[in-house]
């Protein structure tokens, strides 16, 4: 190949190669300026920055299973009555469900400053045991502080009392603590199985619901 | 008289710098410029989970 064929060559990749260079800046300039908060139009310009804290909602305890068990049916109402008792020890009353190393969920603000603190359940009474014709199946929560002080402004629900559970959201605590001392509660669970629950559908089936919960900057 | 060598030279010099300026421009403005707001998610969550099992019984079947 001739010398000129070379250097054209070479003078060809010199500008592909520039241009490719020009690009680049200008995208990434342009990426860096859309990224900034506090670009000022002005040669003088004041950045006033808050920082807020950390957000870290946690569940210590966050598996509540009480295995396979069964309705007692000799009884006039026959149900059977599932509740757990924070860090003591569960109660079944009328079924045979085993309450051996079952516990209610703590929940913790492992956070930097205080949350509002809202729960979700995914499931009801009705879609944990279909619509019983006695009308005696219940799932309800409650909660109570570990730590004292940790959960205070209940929202719909007061502390200390179990409330039915619908699957909208709830405000649990509106100032839920974040100090060592006062960041923890208990969440149990009292669940109430009728005798007459929809075996045809949720017999042997392992029913699970899911507690969601979301933690925002508390007011 | 500039020999053609030498404009050959100084070309793939010109190539040369240019792919580093790319490299430079690239590296400097992803890992250190544009600041990463990574823990910006809010809010939190977590969730848990409550699960049971029930076995048919048969009529009249209980602790007495």
């Amino acid at each position: 190949m001739e010398q000129k064929n070379i250097l054209m060559i070479l003078a060809v990749a010199a500008v592909l190669v520039a241009l490719v260079n020009v690009s680049i800046t200008f995208l990434k300039v342009n990426d860096f300026r859309n990224a900034l908060t506090g670009f000022a139009s002005s040669d003088t310009g004041t950045v006033n920055i808050t920082v807020l804290g950390t957000l870290d909602l946690n569940f210590v305890r966050d598996t509540i299973d009480w295995g396979a068990g069964v309705v007692y049916t000799n009884g006039t109402e026959p149900n059977a009555t599932l509740t757990t008792r924070g860090n003591g020890q569960a109660l079944v009353v009328g079924g045979n469900w085993s309450a051996t190393n079952v516990y209610g969920f703590v929940i913790a603000n492992n956070g930097s400053v205080n949350v509002t603190l809202n729960l979700t359940s995914n499931k009801n009474a009705t879609d944990l045991f279909g619509v019983a014709p006695s009308g005696l199946s219940q799932f309800k929560w409650n909660i109570t502080n570990k730590d004292t002080g940790s959960c205070s402004g209940a929202g719909g629900s007061g502390l200390n009392t179990f409330y039915s559970i619908n699957k909208t959201t709830d405000i649990m605590c509106l100032q839920f603590g974040s100090a060592a001392s006062t960041n923890e509660i208990f969440l149990d669970f009292l669940i109430q199985v009728p005798g007459d629950y929809d075996a045809a559908a949720k017999a042997n089936v392992e029913q699970e619901v899911v507690i969601s919960a979301n933690a925002t900057v508390a007011p | 008289m500039v020999s053609e060598k030498i404009i050959v030279a100084l070309i793939v010099v010109a190539i040369l710098l240019s792919v580093v300026s790319i490299a430079v421009t690239i590296s400097t403005v992803n890992t250190k410029m544009i600041p990463r707001f990574s823990n910006l998610n809010l809010p939190d969550e977590d969730s848990g989970r409550v699960s049971l099992r029930i076995s048919p019984t048969p009529e009249g079947f209980g602790a007495g």
